[in-house]
């Protein structure tokens, strides 16, 4: 029986009921409970069943590091599978169900899985599902999928808030326990800000709970003391219920706090995601106590010592009447006296050392308590919950001496320092021998960019695992950190802390010494993951060295606890298997998270349709709004599609309004595109270099098409340039390349030559540009307009600054649809006045907007190309038939050189063709690939081609299409097959441009 | 949670006209920009990361070689004559960017908490004071910030994002989300 004490408890408050469920049941905690601590108040054992073979499950520890007590908190869209329930705060009306049963806790028809143990050894998925080949597709993978996992992911969005918070501190100290409370006072005193974050719910770590003595107060008194004058130093944050989950390099801490614990707290935020970077990270994690592996030490009712007097001392739970204790050390007599000073009955302490003396055991043996020296645990007893051990020698082979009854076998193998967050950006760890635990080498810390250790480690977390060592400790590793941020470290006496000597543990890992056979398969290791002690026989006997390799074999280690408790065990077990010492067979590699992080608090704010991922808009984006656009995401912008009317298909829109641009006059807006200013002396050299083609020969007030390559010759940037003044050019480029093309410009400016004299300017928001477009566009234009739009005063690729109407404008005469075309250009700000405006002045020509489907399919017309369409990265100019816009009396351009390797003049490449299906309405689907009759090297048909755009124009009543063919313009007449989904569409390969070739329209 | 003017959870959003904006770019090192800068502004040119305020008029301090100049809308035409007279004959760029971004007021004593959700660079009080002008993130955008006097900052962004960066602050606003690390 687990029950609630009568008396005692440190962090519960008894006048305070609270209501919660388990598995549909009616449960009765307190304030203050955890989760476990209320379920075993309530004789609740069984908690959920472990991953592999089912078996039953039961609180071991009572903090982060337990492997069992998983369960799934809330329910419909605030469910959360796999929650700790030691270290899941108690709230009223929780609903709290276990996991990984079917039909329930009590029986699990998965079970079966357990009595097949024996048939599923560690690597058994590698070994049997190989054959036959289809079957894992169709029969293994899913039946393992419906198996595998322990809680079921929740359905519904999460409602809750989640928020990240961005600090800047000189010392962050990780661990709110005496050494972490010393060493934030150090840091502080010394006037560096410090942010000391714990993950319980209160100060001082085990300092409280194991009644250490400090400066001749209790702990409680002096972490009180040292609390309050921390606040004093001003420069000091404190948190509580945070958890670091991860050190990354460069002092970038991220951890994550729990804000609302209780439903009346009324926080609007669930948890806070703090993103910490310190110049200093200084680890006070303390340490975690590991277990021991014997035969049934998994059955309900097994715990650790530690775990075992803070459920009595913290929250007045008895998690049984009986409890006997198996130790190699002396702090597992701690839980004993606490025990017994609850009145609980401590049958015995197996004591595996053959020589049991000291200050806790003395005080344990005058309480009354019978220490069995030399003792083991040969077998737990019991297999709902225990209900006794067989005792043996720990020297022998297991033969049992006698037998005790009893609910709660408490155990403690011995307490590892909590090195985890030192691993995570590459601290290097020493195995200390006599502990039987590997401590930090704080002569290979984790290294900050000035090649000082970015990490320092104090007390437990270091290996100090007696309390009153602890100050000399963190004294020593304070001085260090706060010299090497530049501070002085002010001298201030130590606190005393007074506690009783322990004497040495004995490394114990297996029990007995000279464990069977029978025994190894059911000494668990991994109690998540069900890995025994002869999962790792097995794996050493097939050849198994490397520890990483055991650990994906047999998957230890690889639960949501990340073994924590049993990590080490399985690691010594292993080298004693393999007759190696420990740091030859070495650890495993920590990585963050140290603990399960909820997806909501990585994304933060960033979610929901106007955070998760910004949108830019142009000013004119609310016309299009009100006009119900169908948007394109185009970059980072959204931009109008099209425009459909009143039930109007999208594309019935698209026809309608390319035609009107074919037939009358549309606008369309294109504030999107990028507008970088180029200006200086030296600004025609540079764009000399930077296009494929000449610009610094460009006369001012006319504007040019040119290319932009990158490195390798490959086309990545197309657009307009306009020559504003002698030194002065405004180079439109892809509205998705702006940032890009800017980045890149001042990439080559800033390294390699840096000594021209050119300034760039990323003017893309600065101006709202509008593009008239349609044998009509002069008529609109000059209605606002007036004077020197004619084609006289402004031909086709010219540009002219203009009073137009009440706007202060540039006006160019540039074209991408192939028609008549005014792009205006004005500030945004007034850009959705000058919108309004043509559409008035345009409303007696019928204009129409048009999006940007329409603009595709209107230069596809034209045979114009598109950057991401018939260009991927692997297409030069040459390709597309480019050549006139590639400067031949050019020195050198970016591109030039690579455009003279072999495979880039080589006759073969794919070359830009127009397609014509043959049947005039067949559908051409971007992407799909011509096949040639001749098979390749690999027996396959040889691809000879591909669509790079397709459309249906209504202007031809044709599909038409751009390709990329081999040896393309030469095949001009032949006709192809293209794969289009599973049908062969027949095509002819034509000319690329197929409406007015002339450019009459364009000229007009 | 009770209102008053001291809850460090009551931070007011207020998108600004931003006026006049110039930005300038040359060698910050000259002595005529500097004079010049005096003569519109009142102070000279900025240095390395800061914002030198001046009535409705502040210069600050983009990059080794990039100045904002913020100036009344109608003063931008002369100011931009007056620059490009003075630098004639040097390599120097003076663009009007009036347009190029949107300006934010966040007001209340939680206003560096606020900024702290969106922004890695320090905004302490010690690393950001007023006199100080920082070019940074908020959310997932660009953003530069500064403060013009205790709780009150003033953000700009691109024009564009200016929508996402409105709904990020009304959202970093809510309150009871500000977990007052800077107010105490």
């Amino acid at each position: 029986m687990s029950t609630r004490l009568a008396s005692g408890g440190r962090l519960i408050d008894r006048r305070r009921n609270i209501e919660f469920k388990f598995n549909g049941r009616r449960f009765r905690g307190l304030q203050g409970d955890t989760l476990a601590s209320a379920l075993l108040a309530n004789n609740q054992i069984l908690i959920g069943r472990s991953f592999k073979y089912h078996r039953r499950r039961g609180i071991v520890s009572s903090g982060v590091e337990d492997p069992n007590a998983l369960v799934s908190v809330g329910e419909g869209d605030r469910l959360v599978p796999n929650q700790r329930a030691t270290s899941t705060e108690l709230i009223d009306g929780m609903a709290v169900r276990s996991q990984n049963h079917w039909p329930s806790l009590e029986f699990d028809i998965g079970t079966t899985a357990n009595f097949l143990a024996r048939m599923l050894p560690a690597g058994f998925y590698y070994k049997t599902f190989i054959q036959p080949r289809a079957a894992w597709k169709n029969l293994f993978e899913p039946l393992i999928r419906q198996t595998a996992g322990l809680g079921q992911a929740p359905k519904e969005t999460d409602p809750d808030r989640y928020e990240h918070f961005n600090v800047n501190v000189d010392v962050l100290v990780v661990g709110g326990g005496v050494s972490g409370l010393i060493a934030a006072e150090r840091a502080a005193r010394s006037k560096a800000s410090v942010l000391l974050i714990e993950q319980t719910v209160e100060w001082g770590g085990r300092s409280t709970v194991d009644g250490v003595m400090i400066d001749d107060q209790t702990a409680n008194a002096w972490v009180k003391g040292t609390l309050s004058r921390l606040q004093g130093y001003g420069g000091a944050n404190l948190l509580l219920r945070t958890t670091a989950i991860g050190i990354y390099d460069h002092g970038y801490v991220v951890a994550l706090q729990r804000c609302a614990p209780t439903s009346e707290d009324g926080s609007p935020l669930r948890m806070r995601l703090w993103r910490i970077r310190a110049r200093k990270v200084v680890l006070a994690t303390g340490a975690i106590e590991r277990s021991i592996c014997f035969r049934g030490n998994d059955v309900p009712g097994v715990m650790l010592a530690s775990a075992v007097r803070d459920y009595v001392l913290n929250y007045g739970v008895s998690p049984g009447d009986r409890t006997v204790i198996v130790t190699n050390n002396d702090d597992a007599y701690r839980t004993a006296i606490a025990l017994a000073e609850a009145g609980l009955n401590v049958p015995a302490i197996l004591d595996v050392r053959p020589i049991v003396e000291g200050d806790l055991p003395g005080k344990a043996r005058k309480m009354g308590v019978e220490i069995k020296p030399g003792k083991a645990v040969g077998a737990v007893i019991g297999r709902r919950r225990v209900t006794g051990v067989s005792i043996c020698s720990q020297a022998g082979e297991g033969s049992v001496l006698e037998t005790l009854d009893c609910d709660v076998v408490a155990m403690s193998g011995g307490w590892s320092p909590t090195v985890h967050l030192w691993g995570h950006c590459g601290g290097k760890l020493d195995w200390d021998e006599s502990g039987g635990y590997f401590r930090p080498d704080t002569g290979r810390p984790p290294i900050n960019a000035d090649g000082n250790a970015m990490v320092h480690v104090v007390g437990a977390a270091d290996g100090e695992l007696h309390a009153g060592s602890i100050p000399g400790n963190v004294e020593d590793r304070l001085k260090k950190t706060i010299s090497e941020i530049g501070l002085r470290p002010t001298r201030a006496g130590l606190p005393k802390v007074a506690a009783p000597e322990d004497a040495q543990m004995l490394p114990v890992w297996l029990m007995p010494q000279g464990m069977k056979e029978a025994a190894r398969s059911k000494s668990w290791i991994d109690f998540q993951n069900d890995v025994k002690v002869s999962d790792i026989d097995l794996a050493a006997r097939e050849g198994y060295e490397s520890v990483e390799h055991t650990k994906r074999y047999t998957t230890l280690g690889m639960g949501t606890d990340q073994g924590k408790i049993s990590n080490i065990n399985g690691l010594v077990i292993l080298s004693g298997i393999l007759n190696k010492p420990v740091p030859e067979v070495g650890t495993t590699t920590f990585r963050p998270p140290y603990t399960a992080v909820t997806l909501g608090a990585i994304a933060g704010e960033a979610r929901g349709p106007h955070l998760f991922r910004p949108v830019r808009k142009t000013p004119i984006d609310s016309w299009h709004e009100e006009r119900s656009a169908y948007w394109e995401p185009v970059g980072d912008w959204r931009r109008p599609y099209c425009y459909p009317g009143e039930g109007e298909s999208v594309e019935k829109a698209v026809e309608r309004e390319s035609l009107r641009v074919r037939r009358t006059v549309g606008m369309l807006d294109a504030s999107t595109l990028g507008k970088l200013l180029v200006q200086g002396p030296d600004a025609g050299k540079f764009l000399d270099m930077l296009y494929t083609n000449m610009m610094s020969s460009l006369p001012v007030g006319r504007c040019r098409y040119g290319l932009m390559c990158n490195e390798n010759g490959f086309l990545m940037d197309d657009g307009v340039v306009a020559r504003l003044g002698e030194n002065e050019f405004l180079c439109h480029t892809t509205t998705g390349g702006a940032d890009h093309i800017h980045a890149w410009m001042e990439e080559w400016l800033q390294t390699e030559w840096w000594n021209w004299k050119v300034y760039t300017a990323n003017l893309t928001d600065q101006f709202a540009q509008i593009a008239v477009a349609g044998p009509d566009a002069r008529k609109v234009v000059e209605k606002i307009g007036g004077l020197g739009l004619d084609s006289d005063s402004l031909p086709f690729m010219r540009w002219t600054p203009v009073q137009f109407g009440k706007f202060d404008a540039h006006i160019f005469r540039i074209s991408f649809t192939g028609e008549l075309s005014f792009e205006i250009s004005v500030p945004a700000s007034q850009g959705l006045e000058l919108w309004e405006t043509l559409l008035d002045a345009g409303q007696a020509f019928d204009i129409e907007p048009f999006g940007t489907e329409a603009m595709h399919l209107l230069r596809a017309e034209k045979g114009f190309i598109m950057i991401g369409d018939e260009t991927d990265g692997t297409v030069i100019p040459q390709d597309l038939g480019l050549n006139w816009a590639i400067s031949s009396k050019k020195a050198d351009f970016l591109g030039k050189r690579a455009q003279q390797r072999i495979a880039q003049t080589d006759s073969n490449r794919w070359q830009l063709v127009g397609l014509e299906p043959l049947e005039s309405r067949a559908k051409l689907t971007t992407g799909s690939h011509a096949l040639s009759d001749e098979l390749s090297e690999f027996g396959h048909p040889r691809m000879i081609g591909r669509v790079t755009s397709s459309y249906f124009s209504p202007i031809m009543n044709r599909t038409i299409g751009m390709g990329l063919v081999e040896r393309g313009p030469e095949r001009k007449g032949e006709i192809l097959e293209f794969l289009v989904g599973k049908e062969q569409v027949k095509v002819r390969i034509v000319d690329h441009v197929f409406y007015d070739k002339e450019g009459t329209q364009l000229h007009a | 949670m009770p209102e008053s003017a001291g809850n460090a959870s009551i931070v007011t959003v207020r998108r600004l006209d931003p006026g006049g904006m110039i930005m300038i770019r040359g060698d910050l090192a000259d002595g005529r920009l500097d004079a010049t800068l005096s003569e519109i502004t009142g102070k000279g040119t900025p240095s390395t990361r800061e914002i030198n305020l001046s009535g409705d008029r502040a210069s600050a301090w983009m990059s080794p070689d990039e100045l904002l100049l913020f100036v009344p809308g109608a003063s931008v035409r002369p100011t931009l004559e007056q620059l490009n007279e003075a630098m004639e004959g040097k390599h120097f760029l003076a663009v009007e960017v009036s347009s190029l971004r949107a300006m934010f007021e966040i007001e209340g004593l939680g206003a560096r908490d606020v900024l702290a959700k969106g922004t890695p660079a320090d905004v302490s009080p010690n690393a950001l004071p007023v006199g100080l002008f920082c070019r940074s993130r908020l959310g997932q955008v660009q953003a530069a910030f500064w403060t013009i006097g205790e709780g009150v900052f003033r953000i700009v962004c691109r024009r564009s994002e200016a929508g996402y960066v409105e709904g990020w602050l009304e959202s970093a606003t809510t309150p009871g989300t500000i977990p007052g690390y800077y107010t105490g």
